[in-house]
C-alpha cells in the first residue's frame, strides 16, 4: 500500500465516522422536537417519513404509521396491533380457509370421522 | 379461522355496535364491570351436571357432553385494538356455546350456520353474517331445511329476542331454560339432530321398501 492509498483510507474513515455522527444528531433532535411523543411511543420510524408528510396523511393513517419490524407494545395481553393492510388480508385470508375448512379447535378430530 | 375471521371484520362499527347495546343494559354493565371468563376452571362441569333437569347449567353440560366438546378450546382475542371491545369480542365467543346449549343446534355445519343466521339477526357481527356463505356447503336437503325452517327462526327470533350478548350466565345456570327462553323471547327451533334421523330412517325404509319391491319382481319373472 503506498502512503497516498493510506492516507486516502483514513480520510474516508474519518468522513464516515463525522457522516454517523451527524446521523445521530439529527436523529436525536428529530426525536424530542419534531415527532414529540408518536416517536417516544415508538408509533414511527424517523428514517423514513418527514413532518409535512405525516401530517398530510389522514388522523386513521397517522396512528397506524408503524411498520411490521416496529410494532406499538399490546394495549392488552396478547394483542397484537395491525396495520389496515394486514387487517384486510387476515379477513380475506381467514374467509377462504373458513369456507375451506370450518370446524372449529379442538373437534375436527373426532367430528371429520362421524358427521362428513 | 372463523376466530379470526370475527376479528378482522369486526371493525369499524360492530364491535362498538355490541358494546354499547351492553352498555345500555344494566347487566351488560355489569359484565363489562367484572369481566368473567368462561373455561372449564371458572364453570365446574361437575357441578353443573348435579344441578336440576331442565336448569340452564345442565343443559348446557349434557350440550358439551353430547356434541363432545369442551369451554376450553376458545382463542383469545388478539387483533382488536381497544381493550374492552376486545373482551365483548371474547365474551361473545365464549357465550356462544350457551346459545347452542340454549336452542338445542348442534355442532355440525348445519346447526352452526343455523345459530350463525340467529346471532347475526341478534348481533350483528360480520363474521356470522359472512358464515351464511358455508350454506353452499350443505347437501340439498339440508340446505331446503334451513331455507325452510332454519333461516326464518333465525331471522324472527334474533330480531324480536332481547341482546342475548346482555345474558349473565354464570347468575342464571339454576333458572329454568325455558323460563329463560321465554323472558328473552327465543322459541326453541325443532330438534335438529332428531329431524336428521327421521329423514335418514325415512330414506331407509324406502330403500328397503324398493329392494324387496325388486326381489318380488325379480322372482316373479324368474318363475
Amino acid at each position: 500500500m503506498s502512503w497516498r492509498e493510506g492516507a486516502a483510507s483514513l480520510d474516508h474513515l474519518r468522513d464516515s465516522s463525522i457522516i454517523l455522527v451527524s446521523i445521530e444528531f439529527t436523529s436525536d433532535k428529530y426525536w424530542e422536537e419534531s415527532f414529540g411523543m408518536a416517536l417516544a411511543k415508538n408509533l414511527i420510524r424517523p428514517s423514513a417519513l418527514s413532518q409535512s408528510t405525516l401530517l398530510a396523511l389522514p388522523v386513521a393513517a397517522r396512528l397506524q404509521a408503524f411498520s411490521v419490524f416496529n410494532r406499538p407494545p399490546p394495549n392488552y395481553p396478547g394483542h397484537v396491533p395491525l396495520l389496515a393492510i394486514e387487517r384486510v388480508g387476515l379477513a380475506v385470508g381467514s374467509a377462504i380457509a373458513s369456507m375451506v375448512d370450518h370446524h372449529r379447535h379442538g373437534e375436527v378430530s373426532w367430528t371429520s370421522g362421524i358427521s362428513r | 379461522m372463523v376466530a379470526a375471521l370475527g376479528e378482522a371484520t369486526a371493525k369499524p362499527y360492530f364491535v362498538d355496535r355490541l358494546r354499547k347495546a351492553m352498555l345500555s343494559s344494566p347487566t351488560g354493565r355489569r359484565i363489562l364491570r367484572d369481566k368473567p371468563r368462561i373455561t372449564s376452571q371458572t364453570m365446574s362441569l361437575e357441578k353443573l351436571r348435579q344441578l336440576p333437569e331442565g336448569s340452564v347449567g345442565r343443559i348446557y353440560a349434557m350440550w358439551l357432553d353430547r356434541e363432545g366438546v369442551t369451554p376450553d378450546t376458545r382463542d383469545n382475542v388478539r387483533y382488536i385494538d381497544d381493550p374492552e371491545e376486545a373482551y365483548v369480542m371474547q365474551r361473545y365467543r365464549e357465550s356462544h356455546d350457551f346459545y347452542h346449549a340454549l336452542t338445542g343446534l348442534p355442532v355440525f355445519a348445519e346447526g352452526e350456520i343455523a345459530l350463525k343466521a340467529f346471532e347475526f339477526a341478534n348481533t350483528a357481527l360480520p363474521m356470522t353474517g359472512l358464515s351464511l356463505a358455508a350454506v353452499v356447503k350443505l347437501k340439498p336437503a339440508a340446505r331446503r331445511r334451513f331455507f325452510n325452517t332454519y333461516l326464518p327462526w333465525a331471522v324472527s327470533n334474533g330480531l324480536k329476542s332481547e341482546e342475548v350478548i346482555n345474558i349473565y350466565w354464570e347468575e342464571v345456570l339454576e333458572k329454568d331454560a325455558s323460563q329463560l327462553r321465554n323472558e328473552l323471547g327465543i322459541e326453541q327451533p325443532p330438534d335438529l339432530r332428531e329431524a336428521r334421523k327421521a329423514m335418514r330412517n325415512k330414506k331407509n325404509a324406502e330403500k328397503a321398501a324398493k329392494e324387496t319391491r325388486q326381489e318380488v319382481g325379480d322372482a316373479l319373472m324368474t318363475n
